[in-house]
Parts: structure tokens; sequence; C-alpha cells
């Protein structure tokens, strides 16, 4: 839509500027949050490093691991290939990102950062966690609709995508803004779990609240998106597949707690 | 010898100092962003150390503060030039 503009004649790509706001906004909130329970801004950058390098090594090996055809033809054909264009075909196997990949990472940076922390302070920087991610997620997809990016399919309703250089084929025609729905979901998801946090309610439990709740909107907005590179397995996307196994990681460890809060009660009846 | 982080946050003043300058370079500011984080975390360890040992914190706090305009503004360099270079090339490379 606006994926560029111009400041003393330096190109800002939009993305860049929705993220590094997103980030900034998440930082604050966090900050806010964690002044009750003595986190730092310290802390707090720390943390993010960990979240933003884990972000972005998994966003760009799952995207790598949905483009595993194309890769494996390049590893069979190399001699085919000149050493531009191999080059060529990792970048664009590696460049894009993919959401859950970079989710996953960041959980795994998030869990070095914090292995050491225990008991009540450990619960509450992972619902920190659960919180930062759908608030990013919002200023993220944001920047994908100003981007012309993760559009959605032919509608007669909705946004024109224009201005595209990398996909020109997609620019021109009225798509269902399937970004902006999935940011405003994304706040609504943040909302409810602050509202949890406030109130001190599932302490601990916010981040499986979160892989209940959005899996579910990520998997019938997948549905409206008109975007087929992120690969299809018996009709669904790779997306859809790791929204189904998050809800029932999410569900099972929920049930289980739930199960193990019980048992001290049932065994002194 | 007592570790206040002294030599912490000189290393983050002088990475943040080197990622604001080559966050302006195209193609390059990836080294501004890996020296951003970096020296944010360089300058983060170095007030933490600071703080412990009771020394002045001014030089950790002026690394942290150009550590993070240093990763602000490659990020934003680096997301909007490179990462579009860098695809522009696959795509082209893909079509030839």
């Amino acid at each position: 839509m606006f994926p560029y503009f111009e400041i003393f004649g330096k190109v800002i790509g939009s993305y860049a500027v929705a993220s590094v706001v997103g980030m900034a906004v998440c930082v604050f909130v966090a900050c806010r949050l964690g002044r009750a329970y003595q986190i730092t801004f310290e802390d707090i950058l720390l943390k993010m490093v960990y979240i933003g390098v884990g972000l972005v090594i998994g966003g760009h090996a799952v995207y790598g691991i949905t483009q595993l055809p194309r890769l494996w033809e390049l590893v069979t054909h190399l001699s085919d290939y000149t050493l531009l264009e191999a080059g060529s075909v990792v970048v664009t196997c590696f460049g894009g990102m993919v959401f859950y990949g970079g989710f996953l990472g960041a959980m795994a940076g998030y869990a070095l950062n914090v292995r050491k922390v225990v008991g009540e302070r450990r619960k509450v920087l992972w619902d920190l966690f659960a919180l930062v991610i759908p608030l990013f997620h919002t200023f993220g997809r944001i920047g994908c609709f100003l981007g012309g990016c993760c559009y959605g399919k032919e509608s007669s309703w909705g946004f024109i995508v224009y201005d595209n250089t990398l996909q020109p084929d997609i620019n021109g025609v009225v798509r269902i803004p399937v970004q902006l729905i999935e940011s405003a979901c994304n706040f609504c998801i943040f909302l409810f779990l602050l509202f949890l946090f406030k109130k001190k309610l599932q302490s601990g439990n916010l981040l499986f609240f979160y892989m209940l709740i959005y899996p579910v909107v990520r998997f019938v907005l997948e549905f409206y998106r008109g975007d087929v590179i992120r690969g299809f397995l018996w009709g669904l996307s790779t997306s859809q597949w790791i929204s189904i196994l998050l809800f029932a990681v999410a569900l099972y460890q929920l049930l289980w707690k739930r199960r193990r809060g019980r048992r001290p009660l049932e065994a002194e009846q | 010898m007592g570790n206040d982080g002294k030599g912490l946050s000189i290393a983050g003043l002088v990475l943040g100092i080197v990622a604001i300058v080559l966050a302006w370079f195209s193609m390059i500011n990836i080294i501004a962003l890996i020296a951003a984080v970096i020296g944010l975390v360089c300058a983060v360890k170095g007030k933490q150390a600071a703080t412990a040992a009771g020394a002045p914190t001014g030089l950790a706090t002026a690394g942290l503060v150009l550590s993070i305009i240093g990763l602000v503004l490659s990020a934003i360099c680096f997301l909007s030039c490179t990462l579009c270079v860098l695809c522009t090339v696959g795509c082209a490379g893909l079509a030839a």
C-alpha cells in the first residue's frame, strides 16, 4: 500500500518503522507492568534482545523449511547453477519470515534468558512474554498492510494493493484486508490477556491462553489469505498445521496443570 | 580487583557509536545491527555491575542510550534497504 516514504532523501520502509514502533511500545508496556514486580528497564531490554534474536532466527528458519522442495532441488542439481543463482535461491528461500517460526524462536530465546528465574517472578515474566507477543504482532500486521505483503484473497470489498515491486501481479486487485483484521484480533487478544494479568487471574498460564486463542484466529484467517507461498499439506497451510499443534499443546498443558492443582485437595479428602 | 563493569560500559559505548555510524550504509548495516545488539547487552551488564558495586553508572547509561539509538536506526535501515535489496537480487536471480 505505502511500502516506502522518504525522509531527507533517505528511503524508509513502512514495515521497518511499524516493527520498531511495535518493539518500543512492547518495551514501554512491559516496563510499566513489570515495575510492580521489581522488573527493571534493563531487564526488559535484555529480554527483548533474546526475544529479537530468537524471533529472527526462528522466523527465517521455518520459512526455509516451507521452501524445502526448492532447497532440495538446489542441492540435487547444484552443478546446474552458477554461484549467483545458487546464492539467489538460498536468499529467497530464507528471505521471508513465518510468524509461528518467529514465535517459537522468541519463546526459545526467552526460555534461555529466564531459565534461572524461579517462583512467582518466573510466572510474571512468562505472563509478560504472553502479553507482548500479540501487542508486537498488532504493529507487525499493520506493517504488512503498509508494505503490501500477507494480503488477502480477491474480494468485492476491501483494499487495492499497489506498488508491490516484489510481486507486481498482485497489484490493482481489490482484496480482503486480512492483515488489518488480524491486527485488530491481536489487539483484542492483548486486551483480554492484560485484563487477566491486571486481575491476577490465571497467573503463569497466560502464554497457554494466548496459544489457545491466537491459533483459532490464525486458522480461520488463513483461509482468507491470497498467498500460496507458505506451503500446503492436505489442504491446510503450514501455519494451520502449527496452529493445530500449538492449540493441542496449550490445551494439554492447561488441563494437566488443573489436574495437578486438584490432586493435593483430593489427597486431603 | 573489584568488578565495577567499566570495561563492559566502555564496550557498550563504543559499539553504540559504531552502530550509529554504520547504520546509514546500505548492505553493511547488518554489522551495525549486530554491534548495536552486542553493545546493548554490554551496556546493560555494565550498568548492573556498576550498580551492584556502587560505582558511577554514567558511562553505562551513555552506552545504553547510544546502543538503543544505534539499534533503532540500524533496524529501520536494515529492514528498509538491505533486506529489500537481497530479496530483489533473489527474485532477479530466480527469474534469470
